[in-house]
This record gives structure tokens, C-alpha cells and sequence, in this order.
């Protein structure tokens, strides 16, 4: 079955980049993946209500109705085995938001980075 | 790579150690002096008396000097380096008294011989700078000296406004500056003689700070490299270069080359080929006639491995085109080497061509070269309908300056086509 992935960015560019990034990986690694995309804490919530349980979320964590803790804390309560990942250029301001969290990832996206760590999210490699 | 730390000529020091010397040493203060051409004295007193020359101008300028750090950077030119300066502008004193010196006819082997010679100084007072830039800075500054006439010292006085707790915040901000779209691009349009239209464009990097305003390139682009942030630039920049592909393709303009400026520092890096190629494929980029461009002083004496990567960067289907032609001391044979496509020449070579025999030397030569090499050749800053009537003349040549297109954004860009 494909894992499902959810994207929340409020930035159209990366909500591209990460799925083009994404769409990289899957040829590499042949595993099959659906990614769904929110650019608002709004339209995740309701994506989370409304879709089965994703397999991994990428949450931005500067969003323009709120801050992606919330959407962690919401996915969480809907099922703990979801992985979770922060997207943020400031990870130290964080830090007491850690635990809702898998892992941290770095804004502006690298390519490398991005790669190893999505991996990491789903337990891959 | 091993330095080499001691000039063979000279016994001075190189520009490796002068680099290292202002890094510990905030602030400091950098003297560049270049002397006319000595060679001109070869034909009549022996081949190398030019070597004898500057042997002779280095004994006299270290007798001069107290604690600074002498260093020789280029055939005739010459950098001397002070830690600690008390006040902005205290090397101008020992200028004046090397200028001085040079008034007075030098004694060579029994005959009375005149040289002259161009002083830039450079000072960390007028901004916290990276020790290359003010190296640079001290070089615009010799060069402006030289435009000015002969013994003359140029003072680069520039204060851009950003002391060092301002360049601390820039650091600070870049990775946001970088996504929130506060750094931008810019096209500014070359224009080809012989099709009588614009061919191409170089996109130019700006940052439009809510603070601190606007920030030119050569302060946050050297932040960038120090802070990791050069390669998110990069990549940024390839993909927004894809969008204006899409945009020129449906115009109707498939063939519009857009050129990049490439640091050294990403260029070597050890994703560089991966990240390109990603990019290159997720975003629709193959095929399109992309250039990087090189500036020259970055380019490396001898480095097997940068020209291997420009081999890679060719196989991808780059050109490759080293900027500011003229500026830095790339050898010819590198020309030879290097698997280049265009010559960017410096426009200090450009500036005043309707008026300055010696700039229209130097840049038809430099053509006459391009062409038995077969480099094309894009002449960088050119601002005047005068310097443009005498370019001219070298039919086949690109242009890119104020006069024929600024700097604009990829819509205004677009309507100018």
C-alpha cells in the first residue's frame, strides 16, 4: 500500500520543491507514496479528519492561522503511530515543542538534508 | 591543495597569507599598488629588467614600512596590509611618502628611469568585510586610481552603512530572506550587435532587507557562503530560472540564454553535481541554454579538480562563461584549459573607450583573442552612447550595461523582448 504523506506549507514553492523532492525518492527507492498538500492550520485539520490516518506528515511551523504544533497535537490525538516533522528556519526556538515531534527539519530545504531526513521520518534505510 | 606562502621572485608574501593575516585582524586596513608596466623598460636595457625593477621597488617600499604585512599579489602589484589601524585612512600616509619616492628618478645600473604607479586603499573602518572583499575593494580603488592619471591613491571611502552587529543580523536573516522572497532576482537584458536584439540575460541577486534596506550582493553574497546558505541560494535561483523559461517559452523566445553567477564555493562542493541534476530534471531545466558564470579573480591557479567539474558542468549541458575578464590574473593558457564558452570583459576596460587609447587596445586584443579561441564575447558596463558607438565596431559582440537595459524584473524583462 503507498504511504501517505501530508504537507502543510503555507509557500506554494515548497510545497513544490518537497514534492518534487518526494517524487525523487520514490523512483530512487521504489516505494509507492501519495502526498496530500494544506496551507492553512484549517485545511490540515480538515484533511486529517476527512483521510485516513497519514503515514507521515511535513508541518510548517510558521502558518498564517496559527502554528503547526497544533496540527501535530491534533494528528497525534487521531493516531500516535503518525510520524511527524517540523519544518522551520529556527529550530532552537522550539525547543519546548520538541516532544509533539518526530524530527526537526531546516528551512530553506537542501536537497541532501531533505532527503536523509524524510527517509529518516518514515523509517526507511 | 598545498600554498604557496613565499613569492620565488620577490621573498614576499602571497596572497594566501595575506588572506589569513586579515582574518585574524579586524580592523585592518589594505594599501594595493600596481606599477606601470616595468616591462616597458625591457628593450632597452635587457629582458628582464622589469624583474630587476620590482626588485629594487621592493627594497625601497619595505624600507618604508614598519610593522605591515608586505605581499606581493599579482605580476606588478603589490598589497601591504596593517593590523589595528588607530583611524580610518592611516595607510594614506605611507602611500603619500611611496608616491614620493617614486617622483624621485630611481638610479638603475647607472641610468635615471621614471616609474609610476596607481594606490587603492581599503579600510574594515567603513564596514565589517570579509577579508577577500577588502582586498577587492583596495584593487577598485587602484584601478580607479589609474583612470585618474599617474601616482594617484584612491581612498574606498564607500561606507555602505553596515557596521558589524548589522552584517551579524544579515547573517542572522538570510535563511529567511531566502524564503520569504526578500532576496529576489533580477534580469538585466545583453544585447547581441549582429541579430540587433536582446539574446540574453544575467540574473542579478537583490535583497531588499525590511531593516537595514537594500543590501548589495557583494556584502550578503560572501555572508551566504559563510553562513551554508549559498547552496539554498543557488537552488532557489535554478528553480525561479525555470519559471522564467516557461514564461519565455510561451513568448515565443526559446533560445534566450540566462546566465548565473556560480560560486566557487558551490561550484566544488561535494553535492553540487547531484543537487544541479535534480534540479535540472525535477524542474524541466535540460537543454535550456543556461550559463554559469565564473568570476575570474575566484578562479584557481593549477586546480585539476575545478577543471574536471567544469567538464561535469559542460556534460549537463551548461556554458560557462568567466566573469570580469581583465580584473583578476587568469593565465591564458587556463583559457586554453577550461572548457569556456564566453568572455565576460571587465567593464574597466569598457568605461571610456571613445576617449582612452589604451582601453581600446586592451579590449581589441582581448577580441582578437576571443576569436581564435572562439569565446564569444560579452562586453560588460556599457553606459554611454560614445563607448557604445566605438563597441560597435566588433560586429559579432553581446553588450550588457545601463545603456541598453538595467537591471529589471522577469515581467519587465519579458515586455522589453
Amino acid at each position: 500500500m503507498a504511504k501517505t504523506i501530508l504537507i502543510v506549507d503555507d509557500v506554494g514553492f515548497n510545497i513544490e520543491f518537497e514534492t518534487k523532492l518526494i517524487e525523487n525518492i520514490i523512483k530512487e527507492t521504489g516505494i509507492p507514496m501519495k502526498v496530500d498538500e494544506a496551507h492553512t492550520v484549517e485545511e490540515a485539520l480538515k484533511m486529517i479528519d476527512s483521510n485516513d490516518v497519514y503515514d507521515a506528515m511535513i508541518i510548517d511551523m510558521n502558518l498564517p492561522d496559527g502554528s503547526g504544533v497544533e496540527i501535530a497535537k491534533y494528528a497525534r490525538q487521531k493516531d500516535p503511530k503518525t510520524r511527524l516533522a517540523a519544518l522551520t528556519i529556527y529550530p532552537n526556538e522550539y525547543e519546548n515543542e520538541r516532544s509533539y515531534f518526530d524530527l526537526f527539519m531546516k528551512k530553506p530545504i537542501m536537497i541532501g538534508p531533505f532527503k536523509q531526513n524524510f527517509l529518516r521520518l518514515l523509517q526507511i534505510g | 591543495m598545498k600554498t604557496v606562502e613565499v613569492d620565488a621572485l620577490t621573498g614576499l608574501a602571497t596572497y594566501d597569507v595575506l588572506i589569513e593575516y586579515l582574518e585574524e585582524s579586524v580592523p585592518a586596513e589594505v594599501l594595493y599598488i600596481e606599477i606601470d608596466e616595468p616591462a616597458r623598460f625591457n628593450d632597452a636595457f635587457g629582458y628582464d629588467t622589469d624583474k630587476r625593477i620590482l626588485l629594487y621597488f621592493c627594497e625601497n617600499i619595505s624600507s618604508l614600512l614598519d610593522d605591515e604585512l608586505f605581499v606581493r599579489i599579482g605580476t606588478y602589484s603589490f598589497v601591504i596590509a596593517k593590523k589595528n589601524p588607530s583611524k580610518p585612512g592611516e595607510l594614506k600616509l605611507l602611500a603619500e611618502k611611496i608616491i614620493n619616492q617614486l617622483r624621485e628618478p630611481m638610479n638603475f645600473e647607472g641610468n635615471l628611469l621614471y616609474m609610476t604607479a596607481a594606490i587603492g586603499i581599503a579600510s574594515s573602518f567603513y564596514g565589517f568585510y570579509s577579508a577577500a572583499t577588502l582586498v577587492r575593494q583596495a584593487e577598485h580603488a587602484m584601478k580607479k586610481a589609474k583612470r585618474e592619471g599617474t601616482n594617484r591613491i584612491v581612498l574606498c571611502q564607500e561606507n555602505r552603512g553596515f557596521s558589524f552587529e548589522h552584517e551579524l543580523k544579515l547573517l542572522r536573516d538570510i535563511p529567511r530572506a531566502i524564503e520569504n522572497g526578500e532576496i529576489y532576482f533580477v534580469y538585466q537584458g545583453q544585447y547581441n550587435y549582429a541579430q540587433k536584439a536582446f539574446t540574453g540575460a544575467e540574473m542579478l541577486a537583490r535583497w531588499e532587507h525590511p531593516v537595514l534596506g537594500n543590501v548589495p550582493p557583494d556584502i550578503f553574497i560572501p555572508l551566504a557562503e559563510k553562513s551554508g546558505m549559498i547552496t539554498p541560494l543557488m537552488n532557489k535561483t535554478l528553480i525561479e530560472v525555470s519559471k522564467m523559461y516557461q514564461k519565455l517559452d510561451e513568448k515565443g523566445f526559446p533560445d534566450f540564454s540566462i546566465a548565473l553567477n556560480l560560486s566557487f564555493q558551490v561550484l566544488m562542493e561535494e553535492s553540487f553535481l547531484d543537487n544541479v541534476t535534480f534540479l535540472l530534471d525535477a524542474y524541466g531545466l535540460r537543454g535550456k541554454p543556461l550559463t554559469f558564470e565564473i568570476m575570474e579573480d575566484t578562479i584557481p591557479d593549477h586546480l585539476e579538480s575545478f577543471t574536471t567539474r567544469l567538464d561535469e558542468v559542460k556534460a549537463l549541458g551548461f556554458s560557462l562563461a568567466v566573469d570580469d575578464y581583465g580584473t583578476g590574473h587568469t593565465s591564458l593558457t587556463y583559457l586554453l584549459h577550461f572548457p569556456i564558452d564566453y568572455l565576460k570583459i571587465d567593464r574597466s576596460f569598457v568605461h571610456n573607450i571613445h576617449q582612452n587609447r589604451r582601453n581600446f587596445l586592451l579590449f581589441k586584443s582581448m577580441i582578437d583573442m576571443a576569436d581564435a579561441l572562439d569565446l564569444k564575447v560579452i562586453a560588460e558596463g556599457v553606459e554611454t552612447p560614445e563607448d557604445d558607438a566605438v563597441l560597435q565596431q566588433f560586429e559579432g559582440i553581446t553588450v550588457q550595461g545601463y545603456l541598453y537595459c538595467k537591471p529589471l524584473r522577469a515581467e519587465d524583462l519579458l515586455k522589453r523582448l
